[in-house]
């Protein structure tokens, strides 16, 4: 059954498709004929997009249950904010997501940029290209598609809920900012492809014109992307329970490849110099960034992994597998090729340390630590096809492999940033000093707990070898990184142009997040400590010691409630009427109906009443006698059956049901899943010595409707050094409580800030390519810092 | 040249994490069976540690020509062999990556009542002695089952149900497992049939754990059925009078239980040589713990975690046991006690405990702060300097 939403897809994937087409053909034919009506298209197109997603967010909004999507993915008890993340729950909202908002960005690049060269209209090919793809599949998995093509017997008057992890503020606003990093790496995947298309067609390539351009891109897609992950984080801190930001999820992973590939990316683009050095790896790299993330999307989404985030894991299909295949042949396949073929041409001249060989050292880290991630990441799967076994890449792997990376990648953002000012000599005595302190740290452990491998299972080879390292280790690398950062923003700040001010700041900003970050997460790690007890009603009002810890907890008292709190019956089953209208198509389907009793047949071993002198009838059967409560004339019942249309004479339809399914309208009886959660929790006052640090309430919601699932709402008091975390299993008026100190969770949450602070100074102000400061003439467009020379 | 060792070294890497990763063995073996073939049939390896904790994934293969090769399964220090011959599995525990069967063995048997009427069209289930189910029979109309091509001298469980009352029987096929007689008696309701043994550390375990001012008691009594019949009926634990009791559960599973002057009453049933693990959850009001024992015990334990075993006071029938290399400070019965004794324990307060902070490692984030600042204002006043 075709769907306004659906024509809605249909419309903006033709407009899309046309669009394509007719810039393939303009480019080709080197024709500016049909820029005019591109234009128009893509704007329709863009405009279509939107509509449908807007449209859907209506669908949620109001649960419209003749939506199958929708009827699978939100209930009407939820708030409205929870009813718009519906939406974006399962697999087809969220691609609907990320096409509107890479249909909007494609559109708003060729408005911005006009289509006034070959190079422009190829790139419009391929965002395009894109934008029609996404659109092919949508319709192919479509979020409109008919809830009869779902379930039979009409529309379901309740629906099946939201996925209880999803019920949270952060997960609200992760998804939108994630597809919205996305489909910004659209528009440099396309110049990059491009550029090569360009090239091995022997002109010159776009990039050198477009550098600036894909610079802001690459930058607002990091801006989203960082903000995505860190929100991503906070929601796994609070709401999966495990106290901890991070846990290497396949998920999680999938989205920091593409952030660590992008970083890298970010410093090889500003490595670049035309015909010079980088003219092959800068447009590669931001060519295979959106390659990363096709590629990662299908792997987690592919139901490979049973990870946290399996609610989308119903198979990413093949759609997603031959998109993977295309970002892989035109992102990697297409510069790789190139760069193989042409002849290696170097410049033995120039002195190996120069800012340019730093760089690619930056370069080189960054990708080398997405890479380990990426293996992690692949080799399951890669095993998984060759042998058909499944295994698992713990956490292990990823932390004792990215460790020692990330430590030289900070020594050697500290001596990037010292040589910077100070010249070769003084840099290199800076390094070696701080060099030789981070030896010395990784052999020195001040206690047990202070060795990287404590508390985890024994291990040989390298990871016993780095499992040995001691945490100090971090200390001096961030040591350097911060001096190293400050000192140079103090060299380069005071008495620079106002632009180059902010855009330094910015780079203060960015660089002291990152080492702050690192710095944060070992010892967040290494450091958290737990214990737990178990209080009772019996202890109420009185202060119980944790042990092994210096905390106590008070109870303040025990409540249980259910949501929705006065849960309407009329809402969730038909009247005779209703259930009239939808005729012999209920036939054989369960279904709930409510009425008021107006006759009576009773047999030996059932009871028949009539409702509201309809020919609508509700049969209860005992079984081996037992009748259950028995019905009066003029009750409300509702009763929960199998409709079943000409059984019995006389009657249109009969409702058999037995005792458990059949109660009055106040007492309603249990299997209609009127209960959607049901939440125990504790009110709780946690006290350190004498100081009270948190009062509140941890709780757990269980969710019947949704195979029993179970959330936890945890209580934190968040503290500068460390934060004070609650988890609770509540059982009547017994809560197993486990109370966990978890150091440094403001610095990560404040470097988090500082990283989007710092790139969003450089975005808006850079003197070369920011937003604000933007040159009119793009070939303009070099960095004018000072370059130092020995 | 750059580019070349780095292509080298992501290839390198990618080898290291394989062998890092990845280590795999294979299992094998060889079945045989009498007037037949193996042929065709699913042998399922599963990996286990020394715990019986499942270590890796199962894998499974097909028998050829008489033998079989798993090949990919997880390297591990045991592994459980399961074949499937026809209706019936097989079970078989090896150290070895190598496991044989030999299906040559037959069992018979007939189930009857005391006064010899027998059991008739009532399902057994037949355990290898490890636990896991081999079949499922019904007795026929003269009470008998019979089963080929199970394997030789090896102990195979029977279990079964009457009117509600378990039965357990062992056969050992080539001993006694052919035409063998078993006899079904009537059930017992008296509790003296069971005795607490066999546990390890003891057959009667008392854990207190100190929490706030109360004082949790977790029971766990180990209960073998010695008589010959099954047992249907209360099972009694002595409680202390100050006792509030929490719940009580059989294997695990809570139950309904009933107050009694001494202490608790669960009802349970057990077959004649079965063993049962009986748990109590209580909170008394003090450190005081006195209270009758309700069954022959060979050995009885109070579990010390986390008190002070100096301070601990008890009645002359038990006896610290401290010794060093021991894990956890613990009172173990003298002797063995009979139903009628009591244990006395007066437990030191909350404040015995030691506060280790183990759990709880100590962060000098101040500390750290303060270095990194120092090196970063040092260090740019040491570049402006020299």
């Amino acid at each position: 059954m075709t769907t306004p939403g659906t024509a809605l897809l249909a419309g903006g994937t033709a407009l899309s498709l046309g669009a394509t087409v007719l810039l393939a053909v303009g480019y080709v034919r080197r024709d500016d004929q049909f820029d005019t009506i591109v234009t128009r298209l893509v704007a329709g197109g863009a405009t279509l997009f939107l509509a449908a997603l807007a449209f859907l967010t209506y669908q949620f909004v109001t649960t419209d249950y003749t939506n199958a999507y929708v009827w699978q993915n939100t209930a009407d008890y939820l708030p409205l904010l929870y009813r718009i993340t519906g939406v974006y729950a399962s697999n087809a909202g969220s691609l609907l997501l990320w096409t509107a908002i890479a249909a909007l960005v494609a559109a708003w690049a060729i408005w911005r940029r006009d289509l006034a060269d070959a190079s422009a209209r190829l790139v419009g090919v391929v965002t395009m290209g894109a934008v029609t793809y996404f659109g092919v599949m949508l319709l192919l998995d479509s979020p409109f598609k008919h809830i009869s093509t779902t379930v039979s017997g009409g529309t379901p008057t309740t629906g099946s809920g939201l996925n209880p992890l999803l019920i949270d503020p952060y997960m609200a606003i992760h998804p939108p900012l994630m597809f919205i990093g996305y489909a910004l790496l659209t528009m440099p995947f396309a110049i990059g492809v491009a550029h090569f298309v360009g090239l091995v067609r022997g002109n010159e390539g776009l990039f050198r014109s477009w550098n600036g351009s894909v610079t802001r891109w690459l930058r607002a897609a990091w801006l989203f992307l960082t903000a995505a992950l860190a929100l991503g984080a906070l929601w796994s801190y609070t709401v999966l329970g495990w106290g901890g930001i991070w846990a290497w999820d396949p998920v999680e992973t999938a989205i920091f490849i593409p952030w660590l590939f992008l970083t890298a990316t970010l410093h090889a683009v500003v490595n670049y110099r035309p015909g010079d050095r980088y003219s092959v790896l800068a447009p590669a790299m931001i060519a295979s960034t959106f390659a990363l993330v096709v590629y990662t999307t299908t792997v987690v989404r592919s139901g490979v992994f049973r990870s946290v985030h399996s609610f989308a894991d119903n198979g990413a299909g093949l759609g997603m597998l031959i998109l993977m295949g295309a970002t892989a042949v035109l992102g990697v396949g297409l510069p790789l090729g190139y760069w193989l073929l042409r002849e290696e041409s170097t410049s033995e001249d120039e002195p190996w340390l120069t800012r340019s060989t730093l760089l690619h050292g930056a370069v080189l880290a960054l990708g080398m630590l997405a890479f380990i991630s990426l293996w992690g990441l692949t080799f399951p799967v890669l095993r998984d096809l060759a042998t058909g076994i499944e295994v698992e890449v713990t956490a292990r792997y990823y932390n004792r492999w990215s460790y020692p990376v990330t430590l030289l990648t900070l020594l050697l953002l500290g001596f990037y940033m010292d040589y910077d000012v100070e010249g070769k000599r003084r840099a290199l005595a800076g390094l070696g000093l701080f060099g030789v302190a981070t030896v010395v740290a990784a052999v020195y452990a001040p206690s047990e707990s202070w060795t990287l491998g404590a508390g985890t299972e024994r291990s040989t080879g390298f990871y016993a070898l780095v499992g040995q390292m001691s945490a100090l280790s971090v200390f001096p690398p961030v040591a350097y990184v911060l001096m190293a950062v400050l000192k140079r923003g103090l060299a380069r700040i005071p008495g620079a142009p106002r632009r180059t001010q902010l855009k330094q700041t910015g780079v203060v900003f960015v660089h002291v997040g990152v080492a702050v970050l690192v710095f944060s997460l070992a010892f967040t790690y290494l450091f958290t400590g737990q214990a737990s007890v178990i209080v009772d009603s019996g202890a109420n009002g009185e202060a119980v010691d944790v042990p092994n810890s210096p905390y106590a907890v008070q109870t303040l008292g025990f409540e249980s409630y259910s949501l929705p709190e006065q849960p309407n019956v009329e809402r969730v089953a038909l009247s005779t009427t209703e259930l009239q209208e939808r005729g012999t198509a209920t036939n054989s389907t369960t279904q709930v109906v409510h009425g008021t009793i107006t006759d009576i047949r009773r047999g030996p071993r059932a009871a028949v009443y009539q409702l509201d002198e309809s020919g609508i009838w509700v049969g209860v059967t005992s079984r081996n006698g037992t009748s259950g409560a028995s019905y009066a004339r003029g009750d409300s019942i509702v009763a929960r059956g199998a409709v079943m249309w000409n059984y019995v004479p006389q009657t249109d339809a009969v409702v058999v049901t037995d005792p458990t399914n059949v109660g009055t309208t106040a007492s309603p009886p249990d299997s209609l899943g009127l209960e959607r959660v049901r939440v125990q929790a504790v009110n709780l006052a946690v006290s350190e010595g004498d100081r009270q640090v948190a009062v509140g309430q941890a709780a757990q919601r269980r969710y019947p409707r949704q195979g029993g699932m179970q959330t936890r709402d945890v209580l934190i008091d968040r503290g500068l050094a460390y934060d004070t975390y609650v988890i609770a299993a509540v059982q009547g008026d017994t809560a197993s409580l486990t109370v966990k100190r978890i150091p440094l969770m403001t610095p990560l949450r404040l470097s988090v800030v500082s990283l989007l602070v710092g790139m969003l100074l450089i975005f808006l102000f850079d003197p070369a390519h920011g937003v604000w400061t933007r040159p009119l003439a793009p070939t303009a467009e070099t960095d004018p810092d000072p370059t130092t020379s020995d | 040249m750059s580019r070349s060792l780095l292509t080298l070294a992501l290839a390198l890497v990618c080898l290291v994490t394989v062998s890092g990763v990845a280590a795999a063995a294979s299992v094998t073996g060889t079945v045989s069976v009498a007037n037949g073939t193996a042929d065709g049939d699913r042998v399922t390896v599963t990996p286990l540690n020394e715990n019986f904790e499942r270590v890796g994934q199962p894998v499974s293969t097909t028998v050829e020509n008489g033998s079989y090769r798993v090949t990919d399964v997880a390297d591990a220090p045991l592994y459980v062999v399961r074949l499937e011959h026809e209706d019936l599995s097989h079970y078989a525990v090896a150290r070895e990556p190598t496991a044989d069967f030999e299906l040559s063995a037959g069992l018979s048997a007939r189930l009857a009542r005391p006064d010899g009427t027998p059991v008739t069209n009532t399902s057994v289930t037949v355990t290898s002695p490890t636990g896991p189910p081999v079949a499922q029979v019904r007795t026929g109309s003269d009470g008998r089952i019979a089963l080929d091509q199970l394997q030789p001298n090896r102990s195979y469980r029977l279990h079964t149900r009457l009117s509600g009352a378990p039965y357990r029987f062992a056969l050992q096929t080539g001993t006694n497992a052919t035409d063998a007689r078993l006899t079904l008696r009537s059930p017992t309701t008296d509790e003296t049939v069971l005795t607490a043994t066999g546990g390890n550390p003891a057959s009667h375990i008392v854990q207190p754990v100190q929490n706030g001012s109360t004082t949790r008691v977790v029971e766990t009594i180990r209960l073998e059925n010695t008589g010959n019949r099954p047992f249907v009926g209360a099972i009694n634990v002595g409680l202390p009078d100050s006792a509030t009791v929490r719940s009580a559960s059989i294997e695990g599973q809570q139950l309904q239980y009933q107050r009694t002057a001494e202490g608790l009453a669960v009802n349970a049933s057990l077959a004649s040589g079965s063993t049962i693990r009986a748990s109590v959850q209580y909170t008394l009001d003090n450190g005081s713990l006195n209270k009758p024992v309700q069954h022959e015990t060979d050995s009885l334990a109070v579990v010390l975690q986390g008190f002070d075993s100096a301070a601990v006071e008890h009645s002359s029938n038990l006896r610290l046991r401290n010794a060093s290399g021991m894990p956890v400070p613990m009172l173990t019965s003298t002797d063995s006690l009979a139903p009628g004794d009591s244990i006395s324990v007066t437990l030191p307060g909350a404040g015995g405990q030691g506060q280790s902070s183990g759990s709880m490692p100590q962060f000098p984030a101040g500390a750290l702060t303060a270095g990194l600042l120092a090196v970063v204002v040092g260090g740019i006043a040491a570049y402006r300097t020299f």
